[in-house]
């Protein structure tokens, strides 16, 4: 069941992101193009291009400017949407008459909102080589070759460095997921907390989130100031991890606390008027 | 022994400081096609929706098929709401393999035969459908499932009278014969001809849970005419509209 949760979750969020994404791609090939082609001054072609890029350069910076600031926003924007309207707006007598578990509605949302914040970063970066050109396309090819290469060298002057530095790298990645989560499942909670008001809910959901987003900075503070360990008694290797595992844990931690609350208030305190 | 599809104890619903429900016991068997017959804010969507998970009971339990409102009992019943719940952008043959992903006891060649029938086309978007047509869509999904217990609510408010018909010979025809049909309503002079039994609910409260051919006997009236009874608006609740208007310019047509 989960899987097919999975799979009209992808859908339903695809339709609305993919024009978003050929967008973004068509855009970064116009401005490659206005980069990246000239014409020699003899050229017969030359004052129609100079003509084009002094028009229609300016335009379409702007244009690919706008298009990022949509591409992110709109991200943004189709993660809480997904949950707002497909849990607790209309199409939610549907969701949450499915034979499944809460939990699994809310992680499905969960989990493809992930991979579609993924989807856009790729397509971000893949605006901006489009934005470098060929040359840029060459030194991407070349860099799993130069990394094998600087690890080889790094590995024959300190192995166990290496792993310390690549065991970190994972932590650092997990914690980036785990804090996708976290900033994801806050907003379900602040929904969920939301739809109990009898009215306003919108606004009472913007009211959790500040007052949850504060209460746990205020945590977060209290835990920094009484930290009972000092770092000077340990080794480099495992300061480094007690500050990826930190890092991870910082946003595990609240990220499984917000999927509970949610889970619990839409189990047991739902209120679908 | 028959077995009890639905028991509810004590069930108790407030919003704030109105109670939707008040303290309702009552138990459905199976094989039964049951109105839930109430006026308006009578309490019959809220007890729908507690039934189905939707709201939660601020008191009292409920029981599908011996089990809380879950998995399970969302397995089990077949629930229309009192309003559309597809997204727009899905097309109608998205919809059909919703329902076929998620619900074993759905019968996806059914729901393309009625469909069919029908003439709405499987590769028509949600937003393209006429209300009408969309209504009979989510109807015909529901009725597509062998389900145990159906729950209806309001299935034929707000539609045309060739459409009511429609749609209560699509629920006759199409429901398993152990399951239980309850059919929201406050509609009863076009349902009374299927019912079995009557649930009357007023202010939240059940006021009466009979069955159809006891009252016609043992009260000598129809249930339309029973319903009409017991929740008739006292004279002196409309007596002041009607004069307040003729002191004005032009009351409506007396």
């Amino acid at each position: 069941m989960f899987r097919k949760l999975i799979k009209y979750e992808w859908v339903a969020m695809m339709r609305s992101m993919i024009p978003v994404y050929i967008a973004m791609i068509a855009v970064s090939l116009l401005n490659g193009i206005m980069i990246h082609i000239g014409f020699d001054i003899n050229h017969p072609a030359y004052r129609f291009w100079d003509w084009i890029t002094t028009y229609f350069g300016g335009l379409m910076a702007f244009l690919y400017a706008t298009v990022m600031m949509v591409l992110i926003v709109f991200t943004c924007i189709m993660i809480i949407q997904r949950f707002y309207k497909g849990i607790l707006g209309r199409e939610g007598y549907l969701m949450l008459t499915l034979p499944v578990k809460t939990w699994e509605l809310v992680f499905s949302k969960a989990l493809v909102s992930f991979f579609v914040s993924v989807c856009s970063i790729i397509v971000a970066i893949l605006s901006i080589c489009i934005l470098g050109g060929s040359a840029f396309f060459r030194v991407m090819a070349d860099l799993p070759e130069l990394l094998k290469e600087l690890i080889r060298m790094a590995v024959e002057y300190d192995s166990v460095a290496v792993l310390h530095m690549a065991l970190f790298c994972v932590e650092l990645v997990l914690a980036g997921a785990a804090g996708f989560f976290a900033s994801a499942y806050q907003a379900y909670l602040s929904m969920s907390l939301g739809q109990l008001a009898r009215s306003h809910k919108v606004a009472m959901s913007v009211v959790w989130y500040i007052g949850i987003s504060n209460g746990v900075g205020m945590l977060s503070i209290i835990a920094m100031v009484n930290w009972p360990f000092r770092l000077e008694q340990f080794s480099q290797y495992t300061i480094l991890h007690i500050l990826g595992m930190g890092m991870l844990l910082s946003q595990a931690i609240p990220a499984v606390l917000y999927g509970i609350g949610t889970d619990y208030i839409l189990k047991r305190k739902l209120n679908l008027e | 022994m028959t077995q009890e599809l639905l028991v509810c104890s004590g069930l108790t619903k407030r919003f704030g400081r109105k109670e939707a429900l008040k303290n309702v016991n009552l138990r459905l068997e199976g094989g039964k096609i049951i109105g839930l017959l109430g006026p308006n804010g009578s309490g019959k969507t809220t007890f729908i929706k507690l039934v189905n998970g939707l709201l939660m009971p601020d008191a009292g339990s409920i029981l599908i098929d011996g089990q809380a409102p879950g998995v399970y009992s969302k397995s089990i019943i077949s629930y229309l709401p009192d309003r559309m719940y597809f997204a727009n952008w899905m097309r109608v043959k998205d919809i059909v393999e919703l329902f076929h992903d998620f619900y074993q006891d759905f019968s996806k060649e059914k729901a393309v035969d009625m469909l069919n029938r029908l003439n709405i086309s499987l590769e028509e978007r949600m937003k393209h459908l006429s209300k009408g047509n969309k209504e009979k869509v989510q109807l015909v999904l529901v009725m597509s499932r062998r389900a145990k217990l159906y729950l209806l609510d309001e299935p034929i408010g707000g539609v045309d009278p060739a459409a009511r018909d429609f749609i209560l010979h699509t629920i006759l025809t199409n429901y398993s014969e152990d399951a239980s049909v309850l059919i929201s309503t406050h509609l009863i002079a076009d349902v009374e001809k299927v019912l079995d039994e009557v649930i009357f609910l007023k202010d939240g409260e059940l006021v009466r849970q009979d069955s159809v051919d006891h009252i016609r006997e043992s009260e000598g009236m129809s249930v339309d005419q029973l319903f009409r009874s017991i929740f008739a608006v006292p004279e002196s609740g409309y007596q002041g509209l009607w004069d307040g208007a003729a002191g004005g310019q032009a009351g409506p047509g007396r």
